[in-house]
């Protein structure tokens, strides 16, 4: 019997331990001027160390609302100050100088000044504790704070990419208060910025709640609150935006997209990406280092049908390496759909076609592996048994491999010797806008080729010309000499064609009408940040 | 022996089974399918037409097309293949293996008993939808990889069917002379116990075979079928599901297939039991 009271009370205080936290919730929620908003990917940490916000970009989105940093980008992805009043790039591209605004606090009171700046600058530098984008950070060499509203960064080399840097998503300035009370460890679960939203409840996974901050620099937010909440399905997401269940909704699979175009309550908004989709050609494969071959590869897919019959036009094909919205981009040629001068090409290289209708040389079949992630990149299997089929028009075998999208990247991230794959599908995001950033991950030559690539160069690309002209893009004082070497790096890569270019696809997100100033930027985050109810 | 039924009653059961002649109708009209579907279909199960997507039925596509637009009447035909001989492959594997535990564990008793049955009673734990996902998950995307998940989720029910049906058995007289008589025991559970539990085996293994279409499907449908392009209709299903509200037909043809498929793997098995079981009677 004893025993059996135990138990029962055991559970009573279970169950009443509980209880308050789901109440509280959903007192929060009933309240008026609340926002929610249906994301695709749940939130799990909040702080810009320690591998970043995550998941990505649920994450991110959020960091956007909880976070200020010294500079932003606007809706065209043009750099414009928010916690900085102004910023100076020197002559050399080795030092920027920062004139903070005044009387900027965080959510816990504490001042937003040059030294809590400096913090957060040297926390980013930190290998150990800012594990991700290390691309951003590593050029920074130090940090000076000559008076309380300047602040001095200086880089080891010219790095024009700083100010992309700052206003980077990891740019994010933390309270340093809150860093010392919940220790490197617990940051990430108890965010303290100085963002127009400040954090009211968070469960990792779930949901999170955000409140305004009454004492942000820019005034009163748009919203009372803002709820993130995790809905996984995409049909979920959409009933739950047309019952108005959520204010908010973000990747809207295209197909779905005419459903909600009918509706007068919601309002669909697209914007094309920063990724562009392809297919990275392993060029280690003695077949597939000659460009002939490669070019042939991107004259027989149907890039634009892809965009316009599979992605319902909202994908676009792209005319560069970079997407139309990275920053530097150049149109540099328009993907041509011709299986007769594909068929040229390989015969050019000494290609002829076998019995079975696979071209052969010396007796080899031109078959390839191609591997694809499921549910990481918009319809990639799809798109990939297109390839295969396109492919096999000209006579070129595709085998395709699907593989479960949690394993994908160690798959395309492999030592030259364990390289399975000849085409492997992929997308760069350049989070900071930047077009030399995003061709230097993808495309500048590997300090070892036979080990894993030093960024996303999987494919073994080493054009000299091109990390000449990266370098430059990066290092040359004029802005419009940095410009004109992306722009021939571009013209390079995309003649060279290490990649089977396929689609730029577009972000689509929808509202309810009820809320307006939602955007959606071009790198994929949905911005609630000027956001009203 | 029990399990041998009157004459009359057993030529009654067999010519008034409606389940068996239904059941196997169906699954022999699968089979034939299964055979010679490839060459029926109209077309090429992986040829796309892009400037034909997601159109319904009509007299050029009897089922309609696909996100990419392949012909899904096509695909279905093709796909039998997969369907059936993954389930029939699985079982008749899980069988053997399924044989082989229970009845050594279940004759020798004693520890090696108390060993397999642990062994048993530990994988029985783990629902095997859950188990099929873990082994198809660390054997990949295949039909092969479909049919060892398969075969090692049915392996723990079988084995503890079989196994308590010899320990039955082994209490039997005619056991008890065979040892008397100085047979081995390998003999003796090979010739004398196995055969008599035949009836057991094959009835449950119909039935599992239902069970191993919807398996091979969910796993299919979950990203872990063959691997792209063929027409596997859990994969097809799967595919199907973001346009469910769009284009519905997609969803219908893989899904009543697979569910004729179980319908007829279930009906023959059931019609197997009333054929052998004379405890049904009525």
């Amino acid at each position: 019997m004893q025993r059996r009271q135990f138990l029962t009370a055991a559970a009573g205080a279970a169950a009443l331990a509980a209880l308050p936290a789901t109440t509280l919730r959903a007192f929060a929620q009933s309240g008026s001027g609340t926002i929610t908003y249906g994301q695709s990917t749940s939130i799990l940490t909040l702080d810009p160390a320690h591998g970043a916000f995550t998941g990505y970009p649920g994450g991110y989105e959020a960091a956007l609302l909880l976070f200020d940093r010294l500079l932003d980008f606007d809706a065209d992805m043009k750099i414009v100050p928010q916690l900085a009043q102004s910023y100076e790039m020197s002559e050399d591209l080795q030092t920027c100088t920062i004139s903070l605004r005044s009387g900027v606090t965080f959510h816990d009171g504490t001042p937003l000044d040059a030294a809590a700046v400096k913090f957060n600058i040297e926390r980013m530098m930190n290998k150990d504790i800012n594990t991700t984008n290390r691309p951003l950070w590593d050029p920074i060499s130090g940090v000076e704070t000559p008076d309380d509203t300047t602040v001095v960064i200086t880089t080891s080399a010219p790095f024009a990419q700083l100010p992309n840097t700052l206003a980077h998503g990891s740019g994010a300035i933390v309270s340093p208060a809150a860093i010392e009370k919940f220790g490197e460890d617990g940051f990430a679960q108890n965010p303290v910025g100085a963002g127009p939203y400040e954090l009211e409840a968070f469960s990792p996974g779930q949901e999170l709640t955000l409140k305004a901050f009454a004492g942000y620099w820019g005034g009163k937010p748009g919203a009372d609150r803002i709820v993130f909440k995790f809905i996984a399905e995409p049909a979920t997401r959409i009933s739950a935006l047309t019952t108005g269940a959520v204010d908010i909704i973000d990747s809207v699979p295209v197909q779905l997209v005419s459903q909600l175009a009918g509706n007068a309550d919601i309002e669909v908004i697209n914007r094309p990406g920063l990724r562009p989709i392809g297919l990275i050609i392993n060029l280690t494969r003695p077949t597939l280092s000659e460009v002939k071959v490669r070019q042939a590869l991107n004259l027989a897919v149907p890039v634009v049908t892809i965009a316009e019959k599979v992605f319902f036009g909202y994908a676009q094909a792209p005319d560069s390496p970079l997407a139309f919205d990275a920053i530097g981009h150049k149109s540099v040629g328009e993907l041509v759909y011709d299986q007769e001068k594909a068929k040229a090409l390989l015969a050019e290289a000494g290609y002829a076609p076998g019995a079975d209708g696979i071209v052969e040389k010396d007796g080899a079949r031109l078959s390839l592996a191609l591997y694809v992630p499921e549910g990481l990149f918009p319809g990639d299997v799809a798109v990939a048994e297109i390839v295969s089929g396109a492919l096999k028009q000209i006579g070129v075998e595709a085998v395709i491999t699907k593989i479960e999208k949690g394993a994908y990247w160690d798959y395309l991230r492999q030592d030259k010797a364990s390289m399975v794959w000849d085409l492997a599908m992929f997308g760069f995001n350049p989070s900071n806008a930047s077009g030399t950033y995003h061709l230097a991950s993808l495309f500048k030559s590997n300090a070892d080729d036979n080990g894993k690539p030093d960024v996303w160069n999987a494919g073994r690309y080493n054009n000299p010309r091109v990390d000449e002209l990266l370098n430059l893009a990066d290092t040359a004082p004029a802005e419009a000499d940095r410009l004109a070497a992306l722009g021939e790096a571009q013209d390079i890569i995309w003649a060279d064609a290490p990649h089977v270019w396929l689609q730029v696809n577009e972000n689509v997100s929808a509202a309810r009408k009820s809320v307006s100033g939602v955007a959606v930027m071009p790198i994929v985050f949905t911005t609630l940040r000027d956001a009203k109810i | 022996m029990a399990d041998i039924p009157a004459a009359a009653p057993r030529r009654f059961r067999r010519t008034h089974n409606v389940y068996l002649w239904f059941g196997s109708s169906l699954l022999g009209f699968f089979i034939f399918l299964a055979i010679f579907g490839p060459m029926l279909a109209p077309y090429d199960p992986t040829e796309q037409d892009l400037f034909a997507l997601l159109e319904g039925p009509s007299a050029t596509h009897w089922l309609g097309t696909d996100n990419i637009g392949r012909d899904i009447f096509s695909r279905i035909l093709a796909g039998t293949g997969y369907t059936v001989s993954i389930a029939l492959s699985s079982v008749l594997l899980a069988g053997i293996g399924g044989v082989a535990l229970g009845s050594v564990a279940g004759y020798f008793g004693g520890k090696v008993d108390r060993v397999l049955s642990g062994i048993i009673d530990l994988l029985l734990t783990v629902p095997n939808i859950v188990l099929a996902i873990a082994i198809a998950s660390v054997a990949g995307s295949s039909a092969m990889g479909l049919t060892i998940a398969i075969t090692a989720s049915f392996i723990p029910p079988l084995a503890r069917l079989v196994r308590s049906k010899v320990i039955e058995l082994k209490e039997e007289d005619f056991v008890a002379a065979s040892v008397t008589i100085g047979m081995s025991h390998w003999r003796i559970l090979l010739h004398h116990v196995l055969p008599n539990a035949l009836t057991v085996i094959i009835i449950e293994l119909s039935l599992n075979a239902g069970q191993a279409v919807l398996i091979g499907s969910a796993l299919g449908f979950l990203g872990l079928g063959v691997q792209p392009p063929a027409p596997e209709w859990g994969t097809m299903l799967g595919a199907s599901r973001e346009f469910l509200t769009v284009a519905p037909h997609l969803i219908m043809a893989p899904g009543i297939a697979i569910s004729l498929l179980v319908l007829a793997f279930n009906t023959f098995g059931d019609g197997l039991r009333d054929f052998f079981d004379p405890n049904l009677e009525k």
